[in-house]
């Protein structure tokens, strides 16, 4: 895994207290890790402040799984 | 999404505005505060480098503001408020915009991640405080929903609790109960304790400090009621 997945999936598994192996693409914020909007907005800042990026409004109503959170960060 | 000024406000929202920012006007020369606890921290605000975050139930919006605006932000102070994405928040924002603040549209329901980002952002770049009404946009009344705890969790700034109460007021029909004070009321304000939040705060911890400012709050309206009226609940 790349380094840049992992810096994604560590920020998210200690967020939503799990394990970062258990984190698939697939994985949904809300249905599967119980990140409702107090933590989507502790997620969007913590992912900003590990990763260093800026991530728009338009880009974060798109978040909806972990591996819409990948592609994001894989664009940028 | 959270949208801070529209390119226009509608013809609608433009005339309640105006109108409600005239009677405001007029009625805010005719009041008369009575007491203030925690004056003079609320002075500090001014003066103070590190932004705060004002909580106050939905229903003290009418006189919190023309307060904020008389004593803060005409001395250039810099505070921000969140207004719904609704047609009545179109109002309060102009409302708001008048007044002075910054306003962020968005609401717990409707473009509040965004709304709240904005938030982080304002204070974080610019030193800008908010005011949250933890209950707000629609209810449950008196019940403080977690947004500003998370907003104090990662801002590292305090929620300031507020309230007050007038011995004449009339009470609004809406699911918070309005409080707009009449004519030549008094005014009884308090400002609580500030409540910080860990950055690394557990779930049980954010909602304790949820709780605490629910209870605050609670206790604010409490102290500040005119002697002989029942507490709210």
């Amino acid at each position: 895994m790349s380094e840049k997945n992992e810096a994604v999936l560590d920020v998210i598994s200690k967020l939503a207290k799990v394990s970062a192996d258990t984190l698939k693409p697939e994985t949904e914020l809300v249905a599967d890790l119980g990140i409702d909007s107090p933590k989507a907005l502790q997620l969007l800042v913590e992912l900003e402040e590990a990763l260093d990026i800026e991530i728009t409004d338009e880009e974060a109503a798109k978040l909806e799984s972990v591996g819409d959170i990948l592609e994001m960060y894989a664009s940028k | 999404m959270a949208v801070e000024t529209p390119a226009k406000e509608s013809l609608r929202a433009r005339v309640y505005a105006s109108l409600l920012q005239l009677v405001m006007g007029a009625l805010s020369l005719t009041y008369r505060i009575e007491s203030f606890e925690g004056e003079e921290r609320w002075k500090r605000l001014q003066v103070e480098t590190s932004p705060a975050i004002l909580a106050a139930w939905h229903n003290r919006i009418f006189y919190l503001a023309m307060l904020i605006k008389s004593q803060l932000l005409n001395r250039g102070f810099k505070m921000a408020i969140m207004s719904s994405l609704s047609d009545d928040g179109e109002i309060g924002a102009a409302m708001g915009r008048r007044a002075g603040l910054r306003v962020v549209r968005g609401s717990p329901t409707r473009g509040g991640t965004a709304g709240f980002r904005r938030f982080f952002r304002i204070m974080k770049s610019e030193g800008c405080s908010v005011l949250i009404l933890p209950d707000g946009s629609k209810g449950p009344k008196y019940q403080a929903k977690m947004g500003v705890i998370v907003l104090a969790q990662l801002s590292g700034n305090p929620v300031i609790p507020i309230s007050f109460s007038a011995d004449r007021c009339w009470r609004a029909g809406s699911w918070d109960r309005l409080i707009i004070p009449k004519p030549f009321a008094r005014i009884r304000i308090a400002l609580g304790d500030e409540i910080r939040v860990d950055r690394e705060a557990s779930a049980d911890e954010l909602e304790y400090c949820r709780q605490s400012v629910e209870t605050s709050l609670m206790e604010l309206n409490e102290r500040v009621k005119p002697s002989g009226v029942e507490a709210e609940k």
